[in-house]
């Protein structure tokens, strides 16, 4: 297996010496391209008081080609599909190499705080949404309590 | 936590120490069990028979190359002085007397440090009436050396850019640097199978200097450095011959004495053969920089250069950057660096992908600001140039109104 | 090359299948769009011409363990098909079907339905009898 980039390396430590608030981010033992992240669920927002699992992995061509990042967690929201996949312009068109994993993760994390249903990947969700704002948010919060369990401490 | 287990690639990729490190780790057949970081001494016999005519296959055809062993090479670098000179005695005399037949020199790079063992002056034969160049200080000769006591030569292709036809330009190669002790010899010549299987356990910086060129002998000529850090050139005996500075060492088939080279000499090997249009009947043509002559080493000028960069970030964005956002590794002086319009600035191999990707256009990855890379110094220079000629610039205000109200009305005022 | 994980790995076929950038020949996609660890998924196979498979389409339910794809999915014949690689009761494809036992990294579902198809079509088993049409395992 052809060496870690050194950018890799870097971020990597820098992502457990001054970790991110809310945000975990650990290299699998046999991939150190291949991330286990959570997630916090962000304050007044439907996700609060959730901790949301997602994988990341760095492709060949990274920081040339963008991060790939899916929710392992099921979670309620217009910006992202059933099958976690999160519709995030900074991960198709508008990555830049200037990023990187912790802002990759911030992006994703302000998604939480603010859905944006009118560039929906989960159709029928951002439906719900538009038509009843405030029942697709309970909807989201009782997810949330579903899935999203913080583990007890 | 994972991240103990990264490959942590050392500070320099390139030291000889790490190569060596390698190296050793590759070769389960070290049985000398050294403790010397470098494992030098390397010596390589190349035995040829391609003297005066090709092809000529008279007594000793064999075409023996072979690396010493291991323990062979190290005794070697322990004999005491006058043991070494008969050595390097023998090396010499069993190459020149080859008349006919087989052609016998041997590759070898010793450690640094020999200086008082060998006496190398018994080693080089400059050319008649010119002398050896007089004996340098300890602090200059330190200063030749790389921080392991190596003297190192570094050759370039040399295109000339004085002929304009795409012929003649040579064969084109990577930058070859080679490093050597005191009185080592590092020979030249071309690129085979079993040159290729004979040095493929050492460290680059220890090969033979070889070429994929046929009108290059397969032992062409050689390098020598004696202990003050001078390198001297050889011809071996070449067929076509070994230029420096364009006047030719020897004629065809003869040995030439050793020709003291200076930084930035040219080197031609060969000439071209059928005008030189197919890649492997190019001569070698090659520029050389002698004991790291090469290294940028930051000056007053390079560091205020920087300086000036980073404080025109601050004003333009309000940030200081000293990181390149693309490696995450500090821009430091003498480095390449490429600044877009919007003042972001990154190594140039870093960011290099991106400007090709969209150019002319550049999209700035720190603050996404699109430039066009091509346009801006144009429309500059012509805006100057119109409010001289007032006739052209009544012309160019229709234009300009109609497709830039702003400029048009900037006009008129 | 790094590796490529398995769940970004499925997620690229997904979309190669979805988006049909594969082959017209066969198809395949997740069985359960709500199952986030994509493991069982649906394949078809249109019937090699020339062979006593023309025309007809074959269906398939494909199964990709947590080590995929280091190691080889399970694929099973829902559609009747009498094939020596596959199995007559179960409609299972026999592991030693050349493509599962050599299985490589690199190798896809797709992969793997293209292989089943050419095997239909090889000479000793176009002319095979087969099933009537619509019948399953």
């Amino acid at each position: 297996m052809a060496s870690l980039p050194k950018r890799i390396i870097k971020e990597t430590e820098k992502l457990v010496s001054d970790p991110v608030p809310g945000i975990t981010a650990e290299p699998h033992d046999d991939n150190l391209r291949y991330f286990q992240v959570t997630i916090e669920g962000p304050e007044q927002s439907p996700y609060e008081d959730g901790v949301f699992k997602l994988e990341l992995f760095l492709p060949d061509d990274y920081p040339m080609e963008a991060p790939k990042v899916r929710f392992l967690t099921k979670i309620y929201h217009p910006n992202i599909d059933r099958l976690g996949r999160i519709c995030l312009d900074v991960l198709k068109t508008n990555w830049s190499p200037a990023l990187q994993i912790r802002t990759v993760l911030l992006s994703i994390q302000a998604l939480l705080a603010s859905p944006n249903p009118n560039d929906p990947l989960a159709n029928d969700v951002a439906e719900d949404w538009i038509k009843n704002e405030e029942g697709a948010k309970a909807k989201a919060r009782e997810w949330t309590k579903l899935y999203a369990k913080k583990k007890p401490e | 936590m994972s991240i103990n287990t990264a490959p942590s690639s050392p500070p320099n990729q390139t030291s000889p120490t790490a190569a060596a490190a390698a190296a050793a780790a590759a070769a389960p057949h070290d049985h000398t069990k050294s403790n010397n970081p470098i494992r030098l001494p390397i010596s390589i016999s190349l035995t040829i028979n391609d003297t005066l005519n090709h092809g000529s296959n008279n007594n000793g055809g064999s075409n023996g190359l072979g690396i010493l062993p291991s323990r062979t090479a190290t005794s070697l670098a322990m004999m005491n002085g006058s043991n070494a000179n008969a050595a390097a005695a023998t090396t010499e005399t069993s190459a020149v007397p080859a008349v006919a037949g087989t052609k016998s020199i041997r590759h070898f790079v010793y450690p640094p440090n020999q200086v008082n063992q060998i006496d190398f002056s018994l080693d080089i034969h400059p050319p008649p009436n010119t002398s050896l160049p007089e004996r340098i200080d300890q602090p200059t000769l330190k200063h030749r050396m790389d921080k392991h006591g190596l003297f190192s030569i570094r050759l370039t292709p040399f295109i000339d850019t004085t002929s304009s036809s795409a012929a003649n330009q040579g064969l084109f190669f990577d930058p070859i640097i080679r490093t050597a002790g005191a009185g080592s010899q590092i020979i030249i010549g071309r690129y085979t199978e079993r040159v290729r299987e004979a040095i493929s356990k050492i460290p680059d910086q220890y090969h033979p200097v070889v070429f994929k060129s046929k009108v290059i002998s397969r032992t062409h000529g050689c390098f020598k450095v004696d202990d003050q850090g001078n390198w001297f050139l050889k011809d071996v005996k070449s067929s076509s011959g070994t230029f420096l500075n364009h006047q030719r060492l020897s004629s065809a088939s003869t040995t030439s004495s050793d020709h003291l080279l200076h930084d930035g000499d040219i080197i031609q090997l060969g000439m071209d053969f059928r005008g030189g249009t197919e890649e492997i009947y190019r001569c070698v043509k090659m520029k050389i920089e002698l004991n790291k002559s090469w290294k940028l080493k930051a000056n007053a000028f390079n560091k205020e250069a920087l300086n000036r960069i980073k404080s025109l970030q601050k004003l333009t964005t309000g940030l200081e950057q000293e990181d390149c956002s693309i490696c995450l590794n500090k821009i430091k002086p003498c480095q390449a660096i490429f600044i877009s319009p919007c003042a972001h600035s990154w190594h140039f191999h870093c960011v290099r992908r991106l400007v090709i990707l969209s150019y002319p256009q550049f999209m700035c990855p720190n603050c996404r600001s699109n430039c066009d890379l091509e346009a801006t110094l144009e429309s500059e220079s012509e805006s100057e140039f119109e409010s001289e000629s007032e006739n052209e610039s009544d012309i160019e205000m229709d234009i300009e109104v109609d497709t830039n109200n702003n400029l048009g009305v900037r006009l008129i005022d | 090359m790094s590796k490529v994980p398995r769940n970004f790995r499925l997620l690229e076929e997904l979309e190669k299948g979805e988006k049909g950038f594969g082959p017209e020949s066969c198809s395949y996609g997740l069985a359960d769009s709500d199952d986030i660890t994509m493991t069982k998924w649906n394949g078809t196979i249109l019937g090699p011409p020339h062979s006593n498979h023309e025309n007809r389409i074959y269906s398939l339910s494909i199964e990709c363990g947590p080590n995929y794809p280091d190691s080889p999915p399970k694929v099973t014949f829902i559609s009747k098909i009498n094939l020596p690689c596959v199995n007559q009761t179960t409609g299972e494809v026999q592991t030693d079907f050349h493509t599962l036992r050599d299985w490589k990294r690199a190798y896809t579902m797709e992969t793997l339905l293209l292989d089943l198809r050419k095997e239909m079509a090889t000479p000793a088993n176009k002319k095979l009898r087969q099933p009537k049409e619509g019948e399953t395992f």
